[in-house]
């Protein structure tokens, strides 16, 4: 730290002391030196401006005296370009350039530019100031903000306050230096600035002499703030005067009889009541009676009853006026306004705040939770002054510059934000918050061994505090060390046993290693254990779900919502899981439910929406997301989930500005960015998607999403080689990232290194004992090889393992299919159909209505891939329903329906990778239209343009031999047929693999 | 230093101060320091002539007294200072110092170790001096800042306010060994404003040979080096208790070009302010 530092703006340097030497920074970036007696002289002697390092005076760390420094250079700039800009010693052109630059600072760090007009706007002195000319010259240029300073000086403003203080000081205080002195004070603290900037506004005026803070040096200079009401009397009478309604500001008459707020009158009687309490005694208060009155209120405020609310808060400010003090009532105001900006109700929260600025204006508790407010509000700039505001005028609060770094972290600033918890860290030695967040941030960053380090820090520091050891071994976890990450869980636990975090974590661990077993025991002991803590149950329920045990799942979550219904995960992971099930109806009414029991929570109407979106009722669901993203205009998920929809509808380029307005707005959100990259991928902008996905890897080096996506895009592209790479590297980097290694050994799959990928499976499937895909994927290898039977042995594995796995069924009936065994692979589907629980299995459909092709019954084909198509929301995948649906109709002698629907997917310039099959199909379906010459031009037409795959050869061969050189020739006929359908299989291989990209698309 | 007031015969025992306490002026506490170790000076200049006659070098002696006596302080600054110290006189209302900020400088700055040489030095009275060098044609040295202002030298302002010291305060220091706890600052190092020139002979005395042009001399009087440690110059300090007055100010002359476009605004300033005052800008 550095102590005894001072800032001269003027001449850009800062002196300071160091161990035994004086040094100088300067603002030109020049590396620190040390002073010589020059420097000292220049700072007693030149400087015109100088200012403490550290506002209290207290030693400062050297980011923060740079960034002061800055301060006061801007701050300096600005008000001398101000003045600069009125005085007549200088030319017009000088002049005009001092406007400018003014104006630029005064439109940025808003603390500084209020700094500037507080220094700015007090009585002019005997220099001949040219204030019209600087008034015109700067609304020549357009220089709003430099106008603005500059018209109270001109319309006399400043000087009509200026005399009415100096009359008001002279009738108080007399003549003479004390009163000299507090005239020149009272002007030197910004009450001038204040009183012109509030001029305007009626109501910021009468609350003036409320708010102590605003002005901080009031109290002393102007006891009783006599001088600062008859001030603003004066100027709100002239001011209501001009509207008509002096009638309300006579002289003696209430100040705030304009006032009509409820709770603002609440707080005016509670100061009556403190000051008759002056001479009176105090009864004690009961403080845990008050917590209650505040647990209930901000329960009302939870179920959305404002009216009891409110109610109830008037109630407890005159309770609390009777009986306690107003720094209590301040305490009431902010805890409850707090809570009502969490549960969103952001216009009371307003209100409840300034209610508390007329007791306390600029309270450090207050300040800060207006500006969480105006974070949550989506302005977080705005905020960031707020917090900045609120540090510098309570060096001695942490909460403050703790909050002004998440602020950055979630701006994505992070650096800033690291070296702000850095700062906070060294100012707030005995803060257990922000090493915490530091560490949080530093994991963020990719960075999980120096989070690691600073969290061991942390627990040797604050050996009492269960967080750090929990952040400790989430950590760990992240890293893969489960072993470590379950021994420091299980270290917390026995240090905290009344801690409920590490007891879930710890189950939560175990569920991830796949002793599911030991994990449900554990969730079941938390929940004995900790039975008001609706976490455990809540993941005890979702562990169930995920090991295909619904129904119990459902009864877990049931009896959570019974036991705390004022949860509200448990609700939405309810419907989630009705949802899963099928049964969209019930989920639609369960997350209506909870939309209504909790209109503050953003979950539930998303999910709503993407219900909607499921079920195919686009419009509702775009409808839905558009007011969830009024609603919570914080919320990143939204709009992503609007663009996705839009994406789907094939709105692709609305999806996409979509996608760059919400990562405009949320820069630390991962997914946004892939999103966005995988929309240009999707419109064939290939080179910017792996450009953005590049970007976002970068940015994001702790997410996988990213590294995937560019891998598969190389291989779309194919750059196989390089696509393995990528995927080898993303699974050395995130080892227990499921995706890349599944995806590595798909490529070596695509590759024909069919024991190399086989050899990956295996290993995946050991190391990801829960997850379906890699089994499943290692079966259909075994199969493309011919290993048929050892195929279909890992595909009943797999299915007793995972019972709810569809996509592990499917796969198995579409290897049944192509083995002839339709009946089977009917077998094995048509329950799950039958039964409705796999509404929205449309890929089940798609292979069931495939057997029946086989088998003959066109019909049932068609009325299944219909169905198919009609629940599949993915527009890329309802591309091969309509393939196959064209295929069924030929093959039930429909062959202008077959066209009508292959139309749209040949005029849809997204589907390439359809297009072979689609031209293929529509050339067999104009043949059986007997239009010969057509297809010839048709397969011709094909042959030029695209390279086949023999099976595409095939079937164009067969379809010229059928329809043109041969002239429906039957046997020809039945070979096209056989052909068309092997495609077909073929295509479907790409929807079913749980590995291609159509699936993932799906997925 | 010692002695007794002029006006009621009291010994002067407070150095640091101008005033005797019954309020007779004294004398600027610099000027009182210089001029009390004149004797010495003299004896080295002598000292000093001698040598060069007998060296055949009176021509340069005589070109040095007269290049030294032609010569001007001048103060090396930033821009942004050579700004401030010409509109100091402006906005009064509007500018005004942190006390406090005042205060600690004052107390805490100065364990310093380099305020420590300025201390042993100018005991007391370090923080009221103003350092300029003696410039033989109103350049300055660039390692204290872009712009040189240099002022006229009246027997009523600069005149009585301007001592010189042999060379920088620092190397002063060091080629003395001012550091031991009883080291004496050695006399006859620093001279009274008239006295400049004598002050210049003898300094540049030893460096003076035959092989020595008058074009030579500028150079060896004042000469900038690669750092601030290694320029060389005979210092002028100025007692200026609240500041340097400006209005004797001659000429601002730009030694660098400024490139910053924040700063090339501020030397803009100073170049108009400059105009409007009738100083010379070059």
């Amino acid at each position: 730290m550095l102590m005894d530092a001072i800032i001269s703006g003027s001449l850009g340097q800062a002196l300071y002391r160091k161990g035994d030497e004086v040094w100088v920074l300067e603002s030109t970036g020049l590396e620190p030196r040390t002073a010589e007696p020059a420097d000292l002289s220049a700072f007693h002697h030149i400087a015109r401006e100088i200012a403490l390092g550290d506002p209290a005076g207290l030693p400062v760390s050297p980011d923060r005296l740079r960034s002061r420094l800055d301060e006061e250079v801007a701050f300096f700039q600005g008000l001398d370009g101000l003045l600069v800009g009125m005085d007549g010693d200088f030319s017009a052109s000088a002049r005009s350039r001092a406007i400018r630059n003014a104006e630029r600072i005064l439109g940025g760090d808003p603390a500084v530019a209020t700094r500037i007009r507080a220094r700015f706007l007090i009585p002019a002195n005997s220099q001949e100031w040219d204030v019209d000319g600087a008034l015109d010259l700067a609304n020549s240029l357009g220089a709003k903000l430099a106008s603005a300073a500059y018209r109270p000086l001109a319309d006399g403003t400043v000087n009509r306050i200026s005399d009415d203080l100096a009359e008001l000081v002279l009738t108080n205080f007399g003549v003479g230096a004390e009163a000299h002195a507090r005239r020149e004070g009272l002007i030197r603290s910004g009450l001038i600035a204040k009183l012109c900037g509030d001029a305007g506004n009626r109501t910021a005026l009468l609350g003036l002499p409320f708010q102590t803070q605003a002005i901080p040096e009031v109290d002393k200079l102007d006891p009783g703030r006599k001088i600062l009401t008859a001030l603003v009397k004066r100027l709100a009478g002239t001011a209501a005067s001009k509207n008509g309604k002096a009638e309300d500001l006579t002289a003696d008459g209430p100040i705030f009889s304009a006032e009509r707020d409820p709770l603002a009158l609440a707080i005016y009687r509670a100061m009556e009541q403190f000051e008759r309490k002056r001479i009176g005694s105090r009864r004690e208060y009961d403080l845990e009676a008050i917590q209650r009155e505040i647990a209930w209120i901000s329960d009302r405020l939870h179920r959305g009853e404002l009216g009891r609310a409110e109610s109830g808060l008037i109630h407890l400010i005159d309770d609390q006026a009777r009986r306690s003090r107003p720094e209590h009532i301040l305490k009431t105001l902010t805890a409850v306004a707090d809570r009502a900006r969490i549960v969103r109700q952001f216009d009371f929260a307003g209100r409840i705040l300034r209610a508390a600025d007329l007791l306390e204006a600029g309270d450090s508790a207050v300040m800060c939770v207006r500006a969480e407010m105006l974070r949550d509000l989506g302005r977080p700039e705005e905020a960031l002054t707020v917090f900045r505001e609120t540090m510098d005028r309570f060096p001695n609060n942490a909460v403050a510059p703790n909050a002004y770094a998440e602020t950055l972290r979630e701006l994505g600033r992070t650096e800033e934000a690291l070296a702000m918890f850095r700062q906070t860290m060294d100012r707030f030695p005995d803060n257990v918050v922000a090493p915490t967040a530091y560490a949080e941030t530093l994991r963020e960053l990719g960075r999980p061994e120096d989070a690691l380090a600073v969290l061991r820090q942390t627990m040797d520091r604050f050996p009492d505090n269960a967080f750090a050891p929990t952040a400790y071994a989430e950590t760990l976890r992240e890293l893969r060390r489960p072993d470590e990450a379950l021994a420091v869980f299980r270290q917390t636990m026995d240090r905290f046993p009344d801690n409920a975090v590490a007891p879930t974590a710890y189950a939560e661990t175990l569920r991830e290693l796949g002793r599911t077993n030991e994990a449900l025991a554990m969730f079941r002991q938390t929940v004995d254990r900790f039975p008001d803590n609706a976490v455990a149950p809540n993941a005890y329920a979702e562990t169930l779900r995920e090991l295909g045990r619904p129904d119990e799942a459902l009864a877990m979550f049931r009896q959570t919502m019974d036991r705390f219904p004022n949860d509200v995960v448990t609700p939405n992971a309810y419907a989630e899981t009705l949802r899963e099930l099928g049964r969209t109806d019930e989920a639609l009414a369960m997350f209506r439910q909870t939309m209504d029991r909790f209109p503050n929570d953003a979950v539930a109407p998303n999910a709503y929406a993407e219900t909607l979106r499921e079920l195919g009722r686009t419009d509702e669901a775009l409808a839905m997301f558009g007011k969830t993203m009024n609603r919570f205009p914080n919320n990143a998920v939204t709009p992503n989930a609007y663009a996705e929809t839009l994406r789907e509808l094939g709105r692709t380029n609305e999806a996409l500005a979509i996608f760059r307005q919400t990562m405009d707005r949320f820069p630390n959100d991962s997914v946004t960015a892939n999103a966005y990259a995988e929309t240009l991928r999707e419109l064939g902008r290939t080179d910017e998607a792996l450009v953005m996905f590049q970007k976002t890897m970068r940015r994001f080096p702790n997410d996988a999403v990213a590294p995937n996506a560019y891998a598969e895009t190389l291989r779309e592209l194919g750059r196989t080689e390089e696509a393995l790479a990528m995927f080898r590297q993303t699974m050395d980097r995130f080892p227990d990232n499921v995706v890349a290694s599944t995806a590595y050994a798909e490529t070596l799959r695509e590759l024909g290194r069919t024991d190399e990928a086989l050899a990956i499976f295996r290993q995946t499937m050991d190391r990801f004992p829960n997850d379906a895909v890699a089994s499943t994927a290692y079966a259909e290898t075994l199969r493309d090889i011919g290993r048929t039977d050892e195929a279909l042995v890992v595909f009943r594995e797999t299915m007793e393992r995972f019972p709810g796995e569809s996509v592990t069924r499917n796969a198995c009936a579409h290897l049944l299919l192509a083995l002839g065994n339709s009946p089977g692979a009917e077998a094995l589907l048509s329950k799950y159909v039958e039964r409705l629980e796999v509404r929205g299995d449309w890929i089940a459909l798609h292979i069931l209505a495939m057997g029946h092709l086989r088998q003959k019954s066109t019909a049932i084909a068609v009325k299944l891939l219909r169905r198919g198509r009609t629940e599949c929301p993915f527009r890329d995948v309802k591309r091969y329903f309509n393939s196959a649906l064209a295929v069924a109709l030929i093959m039930d002698n429909k062959a202008k329906e077959a066209l009508v629907e292959l139309a749209p997917v040949i005029a849809d310039p997204a589907a390439r990778s359809q297009k072979v099959t689609s031209f293929l199909v529509k050339a067999h379906a104009l043949g059986e239209c007997g239009e010969a010459e057509a297809v010839e031009n048709e397969i011709y037409g094909i042959s030029g343009d695209f390279v086949l795959t023999p099976t595409q050869r095939h079937l164009a061969e067969a379809i010229l031999a059928t329809y043109v050189n041969c002239t429906h020739d039957s046997r020809a006929r039945a070979a096209a047929n056989d052909n068309i359908y092997r495609l077909e299989l073929e295509l479907m291989a790409k929807v079913v693999s749980p590995t291609t990209s159509a699936f993932r698309v799906a997925a | 230093m010692n002695g007794h007031c002029s006006a009621c015969g009291e010994p002067i025992t407070d150095y640091a101060s101008p005033h005797c306490r019954c309020g007779h002026f004294l004398g600027w506490p610099n000027f009182r320091k210089a001029y009390s170790e004149r004797d010495v000076l003299l004896e080295r200049y002598q000292s000093a002539t001698a040598s060069l006659v007998s060296r055949s070098l009176s021509n340069l002696q005589a070109a040095l007294e007269k290049l030294a006596q032609d010569a001007v302080p001048v103060i090396s600054m930033t821009c942004e200072a050579a700004d401030d110290l010409l509109r100091s006189g402006k906005y009064q209302n509007y500018h005004f110092q942190v006390e406090v900020g005042r205060r600690l400088i004052a107390t805490e700055l100065n364990h310093g170790v380099r305020l420590m040489v300025n201390h042993r030095i100018y005991p007391a009275y370090g923080l009221a001096l103003h350092y300029a060098v003696l410039s033989p044609d109103g350049s300055g040295l660039g390692n204290y800042g872009e712009v040189a202002v240099s002022w006229d030298v009246t027997p009523s302002y600069l005149g009585q306010r301007s001592t010189l010291l042999e060379e920088n305060e620092f190397a002063f220091f060091e080629r003395h060994g001012l550091g031991g706890l009883d080291a004496a600052v050695p006399g006859g190092y620093r001279a009274t404003w008239a006295d400049r020139s004598k002050l210049a002979v003898v300094k540049l005395e030893p460096e003076m040979t035959a092989g020595t042009s008058v074009a030579d001399l500028p150079a060896l009087l004042l000469a900038e080096g690669t750092d601030r440690r290694h320029d060389r110059f005979i210092e002028v300090v100025v007692y200026g208790d609240k500041g340097i007055d400006d209005r004797d100010i001659r000429q601002v002359k730009l030694m660098k070009p400024i490139t910053d476009p924040q700063r090339q605004e501020r030397w803009q300033l100073v170049i108009e302010m400059c105009g409007s005052r009738g100083i010379k800008v070059s």
